[in-house]
């Protein structure tokens, strides 16, 4: 009987391994003139926040892509291309710390893009030590008040920097509603939201009403969705919740009666759809872009979609909605790589520190990024450098799907 | 002859407990193993039920050979065992374990017969019907045991230390059970510690010390064997 | 206080979710006397059969359940000859080790096949129903209706037929259950195919108020365990009165402790393995 186990064990070790090759084997090519850079990505590749990270992995790789075929970037005699490895924390802490640190140390990844809380907020310090550029679309403000030398920036408008304009936004549009709750997760990311919110009602005179935390992995919103109605919120604010989630919570308000604005972050309506049927994400506001020609979205992102489609791999094949914005978060780096004319992240940084430096912002037309601004600098003082300002869209959902509201552009 | 066993050898936990033994069973016959804890007693009926293997010799039921037939094969061909220390269900009802002896009789007319023979053996049973088994005296459980055994529709029950933990009132109502099956024409094989009750039901005697026959014959020969009064029936004497 | 109906409301599907889970998994640990870790991953492969069936070829939605039975059944005779059978001698520890292995070859294998995002089911029923002051979501009917259909054919099952019968002989004594002529063997298999159908079963009923991922299942196997330990390994009825409690004490806990509410299910439990270790309907 120990022949079973055994080879039960050769197999599992078989899968494991199959499984290694298919999430993220690396190899670079070494030729005198050309060289290749790798982009380390780790983001939530599994799980409910998995449409944000699948997102990610698809916008950085087309914007390398994009980078390549734009004719990369030649220093000397050396012609350099770019390579995504993209690793999956499943939105986990201790996968996501892992991750950093293999590539840090093992893999010899120079530029990164982090996602989750904890594991980037864990290891910017040692990024900063290692001379790793690191773009991050943490929500937690800590992220940003980092010695004015780390090497991690924000490049997403985090929730405390877009909060006043999109309370503001609601108060105007929807004079009636008066009151907001927030709906949120029980962790860091939760706490930015709720502190944010907070300081944005009080902004733009809506009342505030008690939060409502959740556990990460909850399957049965009712006993969340049954309190906060208690309080008889006209605005619910589930931003910074995994797509999943707002999916569900969107299904149990609308099967608990809720007639009131149920606002969210970067969700896409198709994945809302999917979850949880039309008329429960009917007149929801999200940041996503809906992706429509006209007005001042790009084409570029306009023919992302597409592109994921037609893209092999086995984590393609489909569109996800927030493609666009890591596309364009991905833009600004390789940005910075060409204007600093270097592939030393020093020398990157150095660009992204000048005063007065502007990036490209792929997403809107003739889109400029900058860092720091009147707004950022006013929240995070001497470090608002290491916040991106851009513009940024506010959607309604209209018949299951995304339209704009307005799009707003930071002073 | 209704069962041959034929120079049986027995591994148990890695040593040999059962060394070459042979012994047989006529229809109609009580036959008894008598033996010492640890000679291997327990061992040849777990083997004859086929819950262990033989590493050699041979069994014969009838004109069959079993000894490498499943258990559940062997309970069907009419061999039924009322296994040491009972292993009733206890969290079943009586009737529960009753019907669970009854698994191989898919006939319902059939089953309620068997009911009513085991009712009339142990009257005491049809008191205690849906009562949980677990719940009842050591001598019910025994009872219960050997009733559960008689619901396979046996052709041989095989009976391992049905005194085992009883009064010694327990021990002659099981005893005088035993006499009454056996004299309803029952062919059953017998394995005690206890070799005064053995001898005193048995047709037949066979003494079993560390895995090996070392004598047998009719009972009355055995029980006045020197050898047998000094080390089996030596209470007796002394009181 | 107006809330209080609705948190009984909430109580009840929310309890029915974790009966729906727990049934199977205890049915399995009370007989075998193993922890099967790639339990929520029979109910995962239930999900995934739904949206293959409701979700992408649009099929009707009782064909679900049929079509779930067969193919986790099969996984789950897969187990039992591939795993449990072999090592049935061997404690528990190891073929516990097994299933956990299993557990993560079948996430694996549903994220290489299907992606890790969260694929969408429809729901059974839509809309709600209001009580007074409460809302009752409608999807949670199937739930509710499933899950005693469930459990009552279950009850009768093993307590009306001879299979059962059988099946509760095997649990208590193996060696006794084979000397009444019972095939340990294929009674096994019988017990894999009923935990496999109620996992399939549950795992229809929970995408559909849910979504279906490669995690979906492993969220509900610690619930599950802290359903089957509270009301008694192996027993039945202990898994209907563990999920209630749990239901209602999650369902308050998290109304009104909301996110300290873990902790408070967790503690709770502890406290009932204090004073009654074999579980609120366990026996010694």
């Amino acid at each position: 009987m120990k022949k079973g186990l055994c080879s039960f064990l050769i197999l599992l070790l078989a899968v494991t391994l199959l499984a290694g090759l298919v999430t993220g084997c690396s190899s670079s090519t070494t030729a005198s003139k050309e060289q290749v850079i790798t982009i380390g990505v780790d983001t939530p590749l599994t799980g409910g926040a998995a449409p944000w990270g699948l997102s990610e992995m698809h916008g950085v790789t087309l914007a390398a892509d994009d980078f390549n075929s734009a004719g990369g970037l030649t220093i000397g005699d050396t012609h350099y291309t770019l390579k995504v490895e993209a690793l999956d924390d499943a939105y986990d802490t201790a996968k996501a710390t892992n991750n950093i640190n293999q590539m840090a140390y093992t893999d010899g990844v120079k530029f990164m893009f982090t996602f989750q809380t904890e594991g980037s907020l864990a290891l910017a310090p040692t990024l900063t030590n290692m001379k790793i550029l690191n773009f991050t679309v943490v929500n937690d403000d800590r992220i940003i008040a980092q010695p004015a030398d780390a090497y991690t920036y924000r490049t997403y408008m985090g929730f405390s920097v877009q909060a006043n304009d999109y309370l503001a936004w609601m108060k105007k549009t929807y004079p009636n509603d008066k009151s907001i709750a927030v709906l949120t997760t029980n962790d860091t990311n939760g706490n930015v939201t709720e502190a944010s919110t907070k300081a944005a009602a009080a902004a733009a005179g809506l009342t505030y009403l008690a939060p409502v935390f959740y556990d990460t992995g909850t399957a049965d919103f009712s006993p969340f969705v049954t309190k906060i109605l208690n309080e008889k919120p006209d605005i619910i604010l589930t931003i910074g919740d995994p797509t999943g989630d707002v999916g569900l919570i969107a299904k149990t308000l609308n099967g608990m009666g809720f007639k009131g604005i149920h606002a969210t972050g970067i969700v896409g309506a198709a994945d809302l759809l999917k979850i949880a049927g039309q008329a429960p994400i009917e007149g929801m506001l999200t940041l996503n872009m809906p992706l429509i020609p006209g007005g001042q979205v790009s084409s570029a992102v306009l023919g992302l979609p597409a592109r994921e489609v037609a893209h092999s791999g086995s984590a393609w094949g489909t569109a996800y909605c927030c493609t666009w914005d890591f596309y364009s978060e991905a833009g600004i780096m390789f940005d910075a790589m060409k204007q600093a004319k270097s592939v030393d992240p020093t020398v990157v940084k150095a660009k992204i520190d000048q005063s007065g430096a502007k990036f490209n912002y792929a997403a809107i037309n003739n889109g400029i990024a900058t860092f720091g601004s009147p707004a950022s600098n006013a929240i995070f003082g001497a470090n608002g450098g290491h916040q991106v300002t851009n513009s940024w869209p506010i959607d309604i959902i209209k018949n299951g799907k995304d339209t704009i509201g307005t799009i707003i552009t930071p002073k | 002859m209704l069962l041959g066993v034929k120079d049986l050898k027995v591994n148990y936990k890695k040593v040999e407990a059962v060394k070459g033994v042979s012994f047989s069973v006529d229809e109609g016959t009580l036959v008894s193993i008598i033996g010492a804890n640890g000679a291997g007693k327990s061992t040849i009926l777990k083997t004859l039920s086929g819950l262990l293997r033989a590493t050699s010799g041979e069994i014969w039921f009838g004109d069959k050979r079993i000894d490498k037939t499943a258990v559940d094969k062997i309970v069907k061909m009419g061999i039924a065992q009322v296994p040491a220390g009972r292993r009733i269900f206890p969290q079943l009802s009586v009737l529960e374990n009753l019907q669970a002896g009854a698994y191989t009789i898919s006939k319902r007319s059939e089953v309620n017969a068997l009911l009513a023979e085991v009712y009339q053996h142990f009257p005491r049973m049809k008191e205690r019907l849906n009562q949980r088994a677990g719940s009842l005296s050591g001598g019910e459980q025994q009872m219960l045991a050997i009733g559960r055994a008689m619901m396979t529709k046996p052709k041989l029950l095989v009976m391992d230390e049905p005194s085992l933990g009883l009064s010694p009132i327990m021990v002659n109502e099981i005893g005088s059970i035993i006499k009454t099956m056996k004299e309803a024409g029952r062919t059953i094989l017998l394995v005690e510690q206890n070799a005064k009750l053995a001898l005193k039901l048995a047709d037949h005697t066979y003494v079993l010390e560390l895995g090996k026959v070392v004598l047998e014959g009719k009972s009355e020969d055995i029980m006045n064997n020197p050898i047998v009064k000094k080390a089996y029936l030596g209470a007796t004497e002394s009181s | 206080m107006a809330q209080i109906f609705q948190v009984i409301v909430n109580a009840l599907s929310l309890s029915l979710i974790y009966i729906l889970f727990a049934t199977g998994l205890t049915l399995i640990m009370g007989i075998f006397d193993v922890c099967n870790f790639a339990y929520g991953e029979f109910v995962m492969v239930g999900g995934i059969a739904t949206y293959l069936i409701v979700a992408k070829s649009g099929l009707p939605y009782i064909v679900a359940p049929f079509a779930a039975m067969i193919i986790v059944s099969l996984i789950g005779i897969i187990f039992e000859k591939g795993i449990f059978y072999p090592m049935r001698n061997r404690g528990g520890l190891e073929p516990a080790l097994a299933t956990f292995g299993s557990s993560t070859i079948m996430q694996t294998a549903v994220l290489i096949l299907f992606g890790g995002m969260p694929l969408g089911v429809p729901s059974i029923m839509s809309g709600q129903f209001k009580i007074g002051s409460a809302y009752f979501p409608m999807d949670r009917l199937p739930i509710i209706i499933g899950g005693f259909l469930m459990i009552t054919l279950l009850f009768l099952f093993v307590q009306k037929t001879k299979l059962g019968l059988a099946i509760r002989a095997l649990q208590q004594d193996q060696d006794a259950a084979a000397l009444q002529g019972m095939n340990i063997a294929s009674i096994r298999v019988v017990v894999w195919v009923v935990a496999s159908c109620l996992a399939a079963v549950a795992g229809v009923l929970l995408s559909s108020i849910s979504y279906v991922s490669p995690t979906m299942g492993s969220g509900y196997l610690l619930k599950g365990f802290a359903v089957v330990i509270m009301g008694g390994l192996g027993s039945i009825p202990g898994a209907l009165v563990g999920g209630f409690v749990l239901g209602f004490v999650d369902s308050f806990g998290q109304t009104y402790l909301g996110s300290y509410s873990y902790m408070f299910a967790f503690a709770f439990i502890m406290l009932v393995l204090i004073v009654r270790p074999q579980g609120l309907m366990g026996k010694r």
